[in-house]
């Protein structure tokens, strides 16, 4: 089948009228996800991952991709308009988009985050398309040394990203291996760590671990401050940039989109660190860097392109080598094998109409939150009057459905609220969840690869390091380890952390200060 | 595997302790000072009497006095605003995964 004709096919399943309605689902409660703070992508997506057990595949992964990247739309909204970013990706958008808002030009900068998203995002899926397919097929010479050496490189990463010191971070990618280990094993039939309790046989299960941590986790936090709205927002006009505005905007959106496709691609990389680093270019690159965090447009329209380009770069890891380089994809990818299906470069041969059927939704989506994200502005912020008080017993309820619905195990009701606790006290000592999960979606994987290695070297460990690829990658791994001992770079990562942690509390607590 | 994600917790366990001990900030003195223990408390206990009451009085019913008491005790919501939203979410969630999605949640005693 040509490429002219799988893309069709894509638009014939893209096009299906419920996998419309799904795509619009998803993009709505994406935006929705994204405006509200304190409920990120990665607990949505959790969140109504039950809702899509008893869907086609299609269309349960056409939704989930939808909040995903309908959630980076939306957090801009109230970065602009109140100063609370609605999930972390949109923290750096806040610098410059509110100052633009007290200047009485939110109209501009809430129109240049939309179309530089939907530039972003247009763009990314275009490459997307075509890059897909041929590196699908490199990924079928991959053999279990260099599968695991990518895993090691992607859970280095995302350690070596994730805020906190990395201690913390690899200590819970430790965790969230031996959780993997939890069952029974796959190549000799033995239990371990079972402890004779049923429950523990199948293993400590991806949803229930998910949802305790990032939904019950996160509103249990939110439950011990009184949160308290207070929303006064000034009159929006005018969305429409300016043809000023454009010409200042173009460079940023062009490079925004650049780097963050790449920093979506790279394992451990994503949406947050694409829009800090598309801050800090835009500033160098600026001729009036000092004007920076007084109200710059390409202060907004480059951070904003950069987390939208990310989120669609992000499916590439995913769709061709079965590897999820963020916890949203990690989630994605346990929401795959629920429905039987093994992401990796057997994906696109084997179920065509999934992966061009997402790939074609995402235009779609992305054309769907230019309608609805400008117009429905005025909705979004109402939205954020919604009490807390209503919103989290609710979350709750989807939180215990999910973990029930799985298995229809009590039990696993149980995994979850002890999770939640877990995540509840992981959030009160700053130790990152990500790491966490992702090991724990690839645990199971990477000791597959590790054995299968080492049954093919007769356990010598330096094959990891003889056959070309792995090597690089896994000394590509040492470096990135080694260099968070290098006082320099350490230092600029300790710098990041701190906006990201700032800008993350600014998030939680939810206070909203008046515009004008 | 499990030897050397042991190996991985035991080594940045104890980087983390050294790090905490030699940290002189009075950071958990700080992180519990404002904490409202009561409502988290109240919470988990209900999702464990949830979990513990779901097969034997059913999913509409336990669903039902869960958001019921978090909504009035742990969110200070009036009882009038609190039934209805327990009232609403119970029969809405139910026919969204147990009549739409075909998910079999428990039907308890009472049938429902």
């Amino acid at each position: 089948m040509s490429l002219l004709d799988q893309i069709f096919m894509g638009f014939n399943v893209a096009f299906q009228p419920l996998n419309l309605l799904f795509c619009f689902i998803g993009v709505l409660m994406g935006t929705l996800v994204g405006v509200l703070p304190g409920l990120g992508p990665v607990a949505s997506i959790s969140l109504l991952l039950p809702v899509t057990f008893h869907m086609d595949p299609v269309s349960a992964i056409i939704m989930l991709s939808g909040i995903y990247y309908g959630a980076m739309y939306g957090g801009s909204t109230t970065s602009i308009l109140v100063n609370i970013p609605g999930e972390a990706a949109s923290v750096v958008t806040c610098i410059d988009g509110y100052k633009m808002a007290r200047q009485g030009r939110a109209g501009p900068a809430l129109g240049i985050s939309a179309f530089g998203s939907f530039i972003a995002a247009t763009f990314s899926t275009i490459v997307l398309m075509f890059m897909a397919p041929p590196l699908a097929k490199m990924a079928l010479r991959f053999g279990p040394p260099e599968y695991f050496s990518l895993m090691v490189l992607g859970l280095t990463l995302l350690t070596y990203l994730s805020s906190g010191p990395m201690s913390k971070a690899l200590l819970m990618a430790g965790v969230g291996l031996f959780l993997g280990t939890i069952g029974v094993d796959s190549l000799t039939g033995t239990t371990r760590f079972t402890f004779d309790i049923p429950v523990l046989m199948d293993g400590v299960g991806l949803v229930p671990v998910v949802m305790g941590i990032f939904g019950v986790g996160e509103v249990l936090q939110n439950l011990e401050l009184a949160i308290k709205r207070d929303i006064h927002v000034t009159k929006i006009s005018h969305l429409l940039p300016t043809h000023q505005d454009w010409i200042q905007s173009k460079g940023a959106i062009t490079r925004g989109t650049l780097i963050g496709f790449f920093l979506g691609i790279l394992p451990g990389g994503g949406a947050i660190i694409a829009s800090f680093a598309s801050y800090a270019i835009e500033k160098r690159c600026s001729k009036t860097p000092e004007k920076f965090g007084t109200g710059m447009i390409a202060g907004v329209a480059g951070p904003e392109a950069a987390n939208n380009s990310a989120a669609v770069g992000a499916f590439i890891p995913l769709l061709t080598l079965g590897i999820p380089p963020n916890a949203v994809m990690a989630i994605l990818m346990g929401a795959l094998m629920i429905h039987g299906i093994q992401p990796g470069p057997m994906l696109i041969s084997q179920h065509p109409n999934l992966f061009w059927g997402v790939v074609i939704s995402m235009y779609v989506g992305n054309a769907m939150l230019l309608v609805l994200n400008l117009p429905l502005i005025g909705l979004w912020v109402r939205v954020l009057r919604v009490p807390y008080t209503i919103l989290f017993p609710l979350i709750l309820l989807f939180c215990l459905i999910g973990s029930y619905t799985m298995k229809n195990n009590v039990s696993d009701i149980f995994v979850m609220i002890i999770f939640g606790v877990i995540g509840y006290l992981m959030r009160k000592y700053r130790y990152d969840a990500p790491p966490l999960v992702l090991a724990l979606v690839l645990g199971t994987m990477m000791e597959e690869s590790l054995r299968r290695s080492l049954l093919i070297s007769g356990g010598s460990p330096f094959i990891f390091f003889q056959r070309p690829i792995s090597a690089v990658i896994i000394l590509g791994a040492i470096f990135m380890l080694g260099s968070s001992l290098i006082p320099g770079l350490r230092k600029k990562r300790e710098k990041i952390e701190k906006i990201i942690s700032e800008g993350e509390d600014n998030e939680k607590v939810g206070k909203i200060k008046s515009i004008g | 595997m499990p030897f050397f994600s042991g190996l991985l917790i035991c080594g940045f366990a104890g980087l983390t302790f050294l790090y905490a001990f030699f940290n002189k900030s009075n950071r958990v003195e700080k992180i519990w000072a404002t904490v409202q223990f009561r409502r988290l408390i109240f919470s988990v206990i209900m999702l464990v009497l949830y979990a513990i009451l779901l097969e034997s009085i059913g999913f509409i019913m336990d669903s039902f006095f869960l958001i019921l008491l978090l909504c009035r005790y742990s969110g200070s919501q009036q009882w009038g605003k609190s039934i209805l939203c327990a009232a609403l979410s119970s029969i809405i969630s139910y026919l969204l995964f147990e009549i739409f999605l075909k998910a079999q949640l428990p039907k308890g005693v009472l049938g429902f």
